[in-house]
């Protein structure tokens, strides 16, 4: 395999994204999945405090209110801090102790695709709750 | 998962000459991180287990009408919860640790104690869980230790502070946006480090519990903390992951736009929480003196908002520009990741470097070299395998989850085959991973030479 740069087609893109184990990769993941999370556990946010900016205000019910705050809570700490943190982790603890990858490449992809199902079940409930 | 890995890692992988005290303070905190996780991570298993059998299967673990208790399930949680926020706030200290340096054009003050000061935050991190707990009745003794232990865990983190305003005094600071967003949070920190302690006085808390006083604290640590060093790390590592630099102008407005905001929306909740606000309400009713409070905190919010989407827009001209940066684009890096180039090749370092002390690119670059020193011959390096498995076994697990899920609702007949198809095809996955050899494969020595001719500079 040559490690030249080469142009690649979109799929293949994907493709390499999906299998990488490479853990700068992994961190790139880890930043997007992070970072989107964490815009929706922002639109939460900006949900509790609409609800909350004047008296008596009906934005929301009672019952998605505490859905809703309870979610924000839960994607905030744990599907956008922590993983935008692992982003950070994996991107730069290598590099800087001077390793080539992590010691288990293998279960960091594993690891980060877990979160990343086991994060979307979570969005996805709630979506599906909403709609029926 | 994680955590093993990155401990593996540091334990093993470290370059020569790169010892546990030459480790550049993000390191660090990752593997005292990673340590916590390992730890703290079981009692919330088990919880959620114990959890899960209460609710599927009738077991009374956590039902006091069937003999089990409840305050079990808040101590599990809170013996994994609040070393959670210790798993969140030490790589946020890291990642300052890494910034304030590099801006200063100083070493860190102090590197030895920031260690010590770490391990200890780690350590002290585990026993202080129950004062989520004083208002649940452990009694006076119990309340008065955790009481004791958390005020503690303000005399490492102190030290901290002072290494980091050290570190700046008397440096050549330059105010870069990764730097504004290290310097906000040691006051935005502090002061949610200050009501920490006002709340780790057990009877004062009996006042505070469960009030807007609680989420102001907690937000302050928290936004103020770990929320600033994410957005501080991504404008200081985007180079280095993504080769290009954001926009430092917009970078400066997202950072006024999200400190004021911040500050508005959560400096107000302090007062509302000591006037009575109650947290987790649905509402207030008007003329009770929480009007004006609630305004000014959801305006605030507003703020922030608007610096996180002038932040994507900076992501999205920048990724659109694709001006390609150097290996060390803010000119003052200290550690190793900055003598390579942005992004780095997938093999990172052609030759393992030498290390010779804390800062190893700064001292290479102070001797007034262009490169690090190698620690071996050039020779043949060895890859893992790329592989799609690890989408697989969780793409079963998901399937397998949304069975679980609606295989309980009245009258579903599909929820039960689909949670076996989703468990088969994760154990399927897991057995080809198991019985198929993966070897990896070698970069040979010519293909790293021809490497060099091609971009005609030196990795």
């Amino acid at each position: 395999m040559s490690t030249k740069a080469q142009k690649k087609g979109f799929g293949a893109t994907i493709w390499d994204y999906l299998t990488t184990v490479d853990h700068k990769k992994i961190a790139i993941l880890y930043l997007i999945a992070g970072g989107l999370f964490f815009l929706i556990g922002g639109i939460e946010a900006m949900m509790i405090r609409i609800q909350l900016a004047i008296p008596d205000n009906n934005f929301v019910s009672a019952g998605l209110y505490n859905e809703v705050l309870t979610m924000h809570g839960t994607t905030m700490i744990f599907l956008a801090a922590m993983p935008l943190v692992f982003a950070f982790m994996n991107a730069v603890m290598p590099l800087q102790i001077g390793a080539r990858d992590v010691a288990f490449p293998f279960i960091n992809s594993l690891g980060f695709w877990f979160f990343f199902f086991w994060g979307s079940i979570l969005k996805l409930i709630m979506v599906f709750r909403w709609s029926t | 998962m994680g955590g093993i890995n990155f401990l593996v890692t540091i334990i093993n992988m470290r370059a020569p000459g790169m010892t546990y005290m030459r480790m550049p303070m993000f390191t660090w905190t990752t593997f005292v991180t990673s340590a916590l996780i390992l730890f703290a991570f079981p009692p919330l298993t088990v919880g959620l287990f114990l959890m899960t059998f209460d609710r599927m299967f009738g077991a009374q673990f956590f039902d006091v009408a069937g003999g089990g208790n409840t305050i079990i399930w808040e101590h599990l949680f809170w013996i994994f919860g609040h070393p959670e926020v210790y798993i969140l706030i030490l790589p946020a200290f890291g990642i300052f640790s890494e910034i304030i340096p590099v801006f200063s054009r100083k070493r860190l003050f102090g590197y030895s104690s920031m260690v010590f000061a770490t391990v200890l935050i780690g350590f002290l991190g585990f026993m202080v869980w129950a004062h989520h707990m004083f208002t649940v009745g452990l009694g006076n003794v119990a309340n008065a230790i955790f009481a004791i232990a958390t005020m503690t865990i303000a005399v490492p983190t102190g030290m901290k502070i002072f290494n980091w305003l050290f570190t700046m005094w008397g440096g050549n600071l330059k105010f870069t946006t990764p730097m504004l967003w290290s310097v906000a949070f040691i006051p935005s920190f502090l002061m949610g480090g200050v009501t920490g302690v006002m709340l780790a006085a057990a009877p004062a808390d009996y006042q505070y519990h469960d009030t807007y006083f609680v989420v102001a604290h907690f937000h302050y640590v928290i936004v103020g903390g770990v929320v600033f060093a994410i957005l501080a790390g991504t404008q200081f590592y985007w180079p280095k992951m993504f080769g290009t630099m954001l926009n430092e102008v917009l970078g400066k407005i997202t950072f006024w736009t999200f400190l004021i905001g911040f500050h508005l929306t959560f400096f107000i909740q302090h007062f509302l929480g000591l006037m009575g606000m109650p947290r987790r309400i649905w509402k207030f009713l008007p003329n009770q003196g929480l009007d004006t409070g609630n305004l000014i905190s959801s305006v605030g919010a507003a703020f922030m908002a608007f610096g996180v989407i002038v932040m994507l827009i900076n992501i999205i001209i920048t990724t659109v520009q694709n001006k390609r940066v150097g290996n060390d684009p803010w000119g003052d890096g200290r550690t190793l990741e900055w003598a390579i180039p942005s992004p780095p090749p997938f093999y990172n370092f052609k030759q393992l470097p030498l290390v010779r002390g804390v800062d190893t690119w700064w001292i290479e670059k102070m001797e007034g070299k262009k490169e690090l020193t190698p620690a071996e011959p050039l020779g043949d390096i060895h890859m893992p395998d790329a592989s799609i498995l690890p989408v697989v076994i969780s793409g079963g697990l998901f399937i397998a989850a949304f069975g679980a899920l609606y295989h309980g609702d009245k009258g579903n007949t599909w929820g039960l085959p689909v949670l076996i198809i989703g468990i088969g095809i994760a154990l399927l996955g897991m057995l080809i991973r198991s019985v198929k050899d993966y070897h990896g494969f070698h970069i040979h020595k010519e293909e790293l030479l021809e490497d060099d001719k091609d971009k005609g500079v030196k990795a």
